[in-house]
């Protein structure tokens, strides 16, 4: 036996002496060292990337042809656009079966540009109420996958769909709500729709509005579909057509695809459709890439697999995979760097009476805590740390594409310790002997900030903004929750003290009507008040108000630029960081243009060996 | 009164003391009817613990996407209002107690007989399981039947070298991959393939049958071998473990040593006895095998892609869309209990010591 034991020893032996000599003597870096190389290192990702926004260059004029190869996280739940509108992965799916909005956006260019219909604004200032007229192209069809049948879309069509699916009350679409606008004496009034011939329609608004285009424009299905079902079977029966077990090649399209098949749980195929009305320059038809496949993979390490063994053409870069796909030798494929994403995670304060202990709502209903707690956030610590450089920080209310971003405008509570002790001891709190800051009472500043549990990158923002108030004495109790019990805490409990969260960005200055104005269901900090609560929300709630009915875009600046001022003086919530969007993109593929602002625009790809 | 029940216990005694086997089955059939029911109540009751339903759900998140300021910036949605919640929840009979609902799904699918459609999208619910049931059923079956064979194989060639360094080490590799994490092996076959470039990442065709049914088969082939070691791998150890010991069980009993004494050929007292009742167990255990695949493969079928029914599941739960929840929760339980029944009746055929029959 003690034999057996014997022969174990020049085992042990052995790996005793690999352990040891695998200890190098060489010192540990130091913190600035550290830092150096990691700056390094970011360059050197950087430099892997390439920068090609869109809006600088005109499209090259491509040729069609190629199968372009795309992953989805999602089975399509229906391909009924009523029902669709609960289902995000369908809606988006369906959204290319239709003919497009009457109006575009370029988020470039800041404005409105005719889409499927130009538009005229007709102002009546002496009514108070304004028309927009729209006219329809005159090259709008419904058109069916191997057939040479075609059904031409006009005002009827988007006639229809404004009055009885959007605006039908029985089918309970979010939409129809938006149809209302709120009069100066606080009643709802419906913008009304009228048909002026076969192309042309007008929407009637009650009053005058800043952004009559947005408030009005609109997407429409094929009325020769809808209406016979609503006519036969009320607005219950039309949910229940066109569901997943429709033969996919049966679904009309007027816009760039056609739906050709549909595999449940392995992929869609689209084909182009040749009658879509969209061209290039020189009146080819748009989009280049005849057909596209999209195979359904719900998990995201299996899409970026795919895509790195050459089986798929795009791919949505996350943080993680970056330094893999930019360090892999003569790849065929380009990274490019989009610039800073729009939206931006942020930190908000309970500010409700109803969910918190007193002491602790004096505090967060302070403006100089919230300020003070700005100044503790130290954004940069955050774009090293956890985004590895590629973000910068949050400091602006709105997005870049708002037509009202003003660069100059921003949060000026920036990261400073001395400045948030100053603000600290305006209202009372200093810190003890010990280094714990205590409030005028002697209560010692702790509290909770919840944040959801699925997402690692906004756990290590509130870790990071806990570690910069221990630093002052503020204890800060980082609470990872699950996604639905936050939402729950937000609308219907209310008993949180301080939340990290995102919900996008600032895209118009109406955007967020349930959050910015006090009475929304979503005003965070203090929602659905019938009152406002505070002077500054008073204010806030009248600035909303205004700058809605403002078309003079320079009264309207003036108008949204102090609503921006406020809400970074007063800081209900206060952003952190804006991430780097990146792409990989094959290089078969030619006019790729990407940015984080407009995206990729694969109407225009087409392969480089077609040229 | 009385007379009446006498004589109907009567009856039900003389019929079991005739078909002891049929009368068994019959007996486990209606309870298993019984245990359905109850399963499904308490899948309403849970999920009526659980906060918010499908309609709250949806509005919340809407609310949130709401915040974003419109999407894609070309237009504005508006939000539901409260009468609009409460007609929505009027509507998929969400407003009414739980029980009431689960009478309602009772009556929609034993009386009107149609599995209902789904909440979200309104899609007969027949339809999405449909789909994806055949290529559940397809990969377990090719599962369990390899790991049946090569576990059985094994069992049975290292229970007659007990005691030699090949079994030594055959248990110790049996232990290893029975304590080893079924997700990260699966992660890392998944690297393999993508590394090597051996075999694909995900584990279904890039296109459906109807395309080209021929290549579909060998490209279906190539597609699950990964996959199928990857269950295999997990499930041999515990399986191989188990075979092994019975048969070592087996082969200590006396009645093996006197069929030996007799001269009965070792092939013999290996296969057609002691072989025969190791078989016992195994047909007990693999019940809960055939569920335990079906719920097991949820993980292979989202990280390798496969179009199973265990993702239809799992995002049905996510979302709280309970008809399709019951209905597949409904099809497992099923399973497991059809399994049991199965699992007895086999057990009555191979070992005949069970044959419920007192004669």
């Amino acid at each position: 036996m003690n034999l057996k034991i014997l022969k174990f020893i020049p085992i042990v032996l052995t790996i005793l002496l690999i352990t040891l000599f695998s200890c190098s003597k060489s010192e540990e870096m130091t913190l600035e060292e550290a830092q150096i190389r990691k700056a390094e290192n970011q360059q050197g990702l950087l430099a892997g990337t390439i920068r090609k926004p869109g809006g600088v260059e005109e499209f090259a004029i491509g040729q069609s042809g190629g199968t372009w190869y795309t992953t989805v996280t999602k089975d399509p739940k229906t391909f009924n656009l009523i029902a669709a509108d609960s289902d995000q992965s369908a809606s988006d799916i369906l959204g290319g079966l239709l003919p497009g909005y009457l109006a575009d956006y370029d988020p470039y260019k800041k404005e409105w540009l005719p889409e499927t219909a130009s538009f005229e604004i007709v102002v009546h200032e002496e009514e108070d109420s304004l028309d927009v007229i729209f006219t329809l192209r005159d090259d709008l069809y419904w058109s069916f996958y191997n057939s040479d049948k075609k059904v031409k879309i006009g005002a009827d069509d988007v006639v229809f769909w404004y009055n009885e699916i959007d605006g039908n009350a029985d089918l309970q679409l979010p939409s129809y709500n938006g149809q209302f606008l709120t009069m100066p004496d606080g009643s709802d009034a419906r913008v009304t729709i009228e048909k002026l011939d076969d192309r042309t329609l007008s929407f009637h608004f009650p009053r005058i509005v800043a952004n009559p285009i947005l408030s009005c424009n609109m997407t429409y299905g094929p009325r020769f579909i809808y209406e016979p079902a609503l006519r036969e079977l009320g607005s219950e029966g039309i949910k229940d057509i066109l569901t997943i077990d429709t033969d996919v090649t049966t679904l009309p399209s007027g816009g760039a695809r056609f739906l050709t098949e549909y595999t449940p749980g392995v992929r869609l195929v689209y084909e182009r459709n040749p009658d879509y009305w969209e061209t290039d320059e020189e009146g080819q038809k748009i989009p280049y890439i005849e057909k596209s496949i999209a195979k359904i993979i719900p998990d995201l390490n299996t899409s970026f697999l795919l895509f790195k063994n050459g089986e798929t053409d795009s791919y949505g870069i996350r943080a993680e995979d970056l330094e893999e796909l930019v360090n892999t030798e003569d790849p065929d494929y380009t990274i490019y760097d989009g610039g800073a994403i729009m939206g931006a995670d942020f930190i908000s304060f309970n500010q409700n009476a109803s969910g918190l202990s007193e002491h602790i709502l004096g505090w967060f209903t302070n403006k100089e805590f919230r300020q003070a707690m700005s100044s503790l956030t130290n954004r940069e610590r955050m774009v090293k740390q956890i985004y590895r450089g590629l973000g910068e920080p949050a400091l602006h209310h709105y997005a870049a594409a708002n037509p009202f971003y003003d660069e100059s405008i921003s949060n000026v509570y920036t990261y400073n310790p001395e400045k948030a002790l100053e603000l600290l001891k305006s209202i009372g709190m200093n810190q003890d002997d010990q280094g714990i800051m205590r409030d005028s009472e002697g209560i010692a500043v702790e509290f909770d900030i919840v944040t959801n549990s699925d997402n690692n990158l906004r756990i290590d923002s509130a870790n990071i903004f806990s570690d910069e108030c221990s630093k002052v004495g503020i204890k800060v109790n980082v609470r990872p929750l699950d996604f639905q019990k936050l939402v729950e805490m937000l609308t219907s409990t209310y008993d949180w003290q301080a939340i990290l969260l995102s919900f996008g960005s600032n895209y118009w200055p109406t955007g967020g009507s349930n959050v910015w104005p006090s009475a929304g269901n979503l005003h965070l900090w203090n929602p659905l008040q019938d009152e406002p609560a505070t002077s500054w929300e008073a204010r806030v709630d009248t600035l909303y108000n205004e700058g809605s009915f403002t078309p003079d875009e320079e009264k309207a600046k003036v108008i949204w630029d102090e609503f921006q001022a406020l809400l970074l003086e007063e800081l209900p919530l206060f952003y952190l960081v804006h991430s780097e969007g990146f792409l990989a993109v094959r290089n078969k593929w030619d006019n790729v243009y990407y940015d984080t602002l407009g995206g990729l625009d694969s109407s225009r790809l087409f392969l480089k060996e077609a040229e | 009164m009385r007379d009446l029940y006498s004589k109907l216990m009567h009856l039900v005694f003389r019929f079991r003391g005739a078909h002891p086997l049929l009368s068994f089955v019959l007996n486990r059939l209606v309870s298993m009817i019984v245990i359905l029911f109850i399963l499904g109540f308490a899948v309403f009751a849970l999920m009526e613990l659980a906060p918010g339903d499908i309609v709250d759900r949806y509005v919340q998140n809407q609310m949130l996407a709401m915040a974003e300021g419109g999407g894609d910036g070309k237009g504005t949605n508006g939000l539901f209002s409260e009468e609009q919640i409460a007609a929505r929840k009027a509507e998929l009979g969400l407003d009414k107690p739980f029980y009431v609902q689960y009478m309602h799904w009772l009556k929609q699918v034993f009386v009107d007989q149609d599995l209902g459609r789904s909440m979200i999208s309104r899609a007969p619910i027949l339809f999405l399981i449909k789909t994806r049931l055949i290529n559940s059923i397809l990969l377990n079956m090719i599962s369990l039947l390899m790991l049946t064979v090569i576990s059985f194989a094994l069992g049975i060639y290292f229970s007659s070298k007990v005691g030699t360094r090949t079994d030594l080490a055959a248990t110790f590799i049996a232990l290893f991959l029975h304590s080893f994490p079924g997700l990260l092996l699966l992660i890392l076959l998944q690297l393999f393939a993508a590394v090597s470039g051996l075999f694909p990442v995900t584990a279904y065709p890039g296109f459906p049958f109807g395309e080209n049914p021929g290549r579909f088969v060998f490209s279906y082939m190539h597609h699950i071998t990964l996959p199928l070691i990857g269950a295999f791998l997990g499930g041999i150890g515990g399986t191989m473990r188990m075979i092994r010991a019975t048969m070592l069980d087996q082969l200590g009993q006396p009645y093996i040593t006197a069929l030996r004494a007799r001269g009965i050929s070792e092939g013999r007292v290996y296969f057609a006895h002691a072989f025969r009742n190791t078989l016992n167990p195994y047909i007990t255990s693999s019940a809960n095998l055939l569920a335990g695949l079906f719920s097991g493969s949820l993980i292979l079928e989202i990280i390798f892609s496969y179009p199973g029914i265990g993702r239809l599941m799992y995002e049905a739960v996510l979302q709280e869309d309970i008809y399709l929840v019951l209905t597949n929760l409904m099809f497992t339980s099923f399973l497991v209990l059809f399994g049991m029944v199965l699992a007895d009746i086999l057990l009555a055929v191979v070992d005949p010591r069970i044959r419920y029959s007192n004669k």
